[in-house]
């Protein structure tokens, strides 16, 4: 890592529990929103608030980035791996980790949790959406009627 | 849970099918954009592409083309919905349709009624069909083979079709172009050849 700021050695990520992360620089690389402090100070060692990202989405998301970071790795174990992460998530888990993704702008991330939460609302229904997304429908019963009848193929 | 900016929205409907664009259109007003949105169109084209999701038909070979032509969509994948493309689809063709080719999404097809033959391009996520011109010999002879070839390049899109028996070097003087815009993102050239 020639290209990196030789002096930093290890960043702590502090999370919004106070769950303390300690890494190395080449994890957060995708995490713009941490890299923007990096840049900006220069120490050997960094201490990063992160108040909006809770300590176990965290943890998750060093896991991710470590995985991905890995020159070790084969692309199909990091496809194995993408694969049992999302699995093992619950609907409000992957709903908390893009916002996380959105906060710290990890712009790879946020499309991997998208296209996830894409797959999981892909057969629900609008109803089941405007829940998970917490949106207030702003039609009309008149214009939402008359839209579902124009989309009616796409109900079947 | 805190309601998600309208960029994540729009960055997780583009990975949706648009089966489910047009279904989830009835959620809000903002939903109800996408599928009119080129900036979304574009995206959710070029994510649609990124996943592998290949289908293929089963056609009978039919002697007599009025019949009644029962074609099958299979996805290669094992997912029933992974295009958003329901296998039943093919209902909304016409009874004498046969599909000729089929890329990105879109197929090719012809269909006679009333002694006519006719082409037409159609994406069946839409469901929507636009006929496009014919070199001039199908109007007199319906049963004139046509050859039906996929092309593809940054620029242009496409089917070239002929009626003739082999290819031959065509001019751009006596190849006739005809463009359309068929979904918001691909402009189709369809270049069709008079001998």
């Amino acid at each position: 890592m020639a290209a990196e700021k030789s002096s930093i050695k290890i960043i702590t990520l502090i999370a919004a529990d106070g769950s303390v992360f300690e890494v190395e620089p080449n994890i957060v690389k995708e995490m713009k929103t941490v890299q923007s402090y990096i840049d900006e100070l220069d120490q050997n060692t960094v201490s990063i608030p992160l108040p909006n990202v809770f300590g176990n989405d965290l943890a998750m998301i060093i896991e991710y980035c470590k995985k991905h970071a890995s020159e070790e790795e084969t692309k199909e174990a990091k496809e194995e791996f993408d694969f049992e992460f999302v699995k093992r998530m619950k609907s409000d888990d992957k709903l908390r980790l893009l916002q996380a993704a959105s906060y710290l702008n990890m712009e790879s991330f946020l499309q991997f949790m998208a296209k996830a939460i894409a797959a999981e609302i892909e057969n629900q229904s609008v109803e089941f959406v405007r829940d998970y997304f917490q949106i207030e429908s702003d039609f009309t019963p008149e214009e939402e009627a008359e839209l579902r009848k124009e989309n009616e193929w796409a109900f079947k | 849970m805190v309601s998600l900016p309208h960029d994540v929205l729009l960055e997780i409907s583009s990975w949706l099918p648009a089966k489910a664009i047009y279904k989830f259109s009835s959620t809000s007003k903002f939903f109800s954009n996408f599928p009119r949105d080129k900036y979304f169109a574009l995206k959710q084209t070029q994510n649609s592409l990124s996943k592998i999701d290949t289908c293929l038909f089963f056609q009978p070979y039919l002697t007599q083309r009025y019949n009644d032509n029962i074609a099958e969509l299979h996805h290669l994948s094992g997912e029933d919905h992974s295009s958003g493309v329901s296998k039943v689809f093919i209902n909304f063709l016409p009874n004498s349709a046969k599909i000729l080719s089929s890329a990105n999404g879109l197929i090719l097809f012809r269909s006679t009624s009333d002694n006519k033959d006719q082409l037409f391009i159609s994406n069946p996520a839409t469901q929507t069909l636009f006929p496009i011109p014919i070199p001039d010999q199908l109007y007199t002879s319906v049963d004139a083979d046509l050859k039906i070839s996929h092309v593809e390049s940054n620029k242009l899109k496409g089917f070239v079709y002929g009626a003739m028996p082999r290819w031959k070097f065509i001019d751009q003087k006596t190849a006739y172009h005809h463009q359309r815009t068929l979904t918001q993102t691909i402009i189709l050239k369809i270049i069709c050849f008079k001998n």
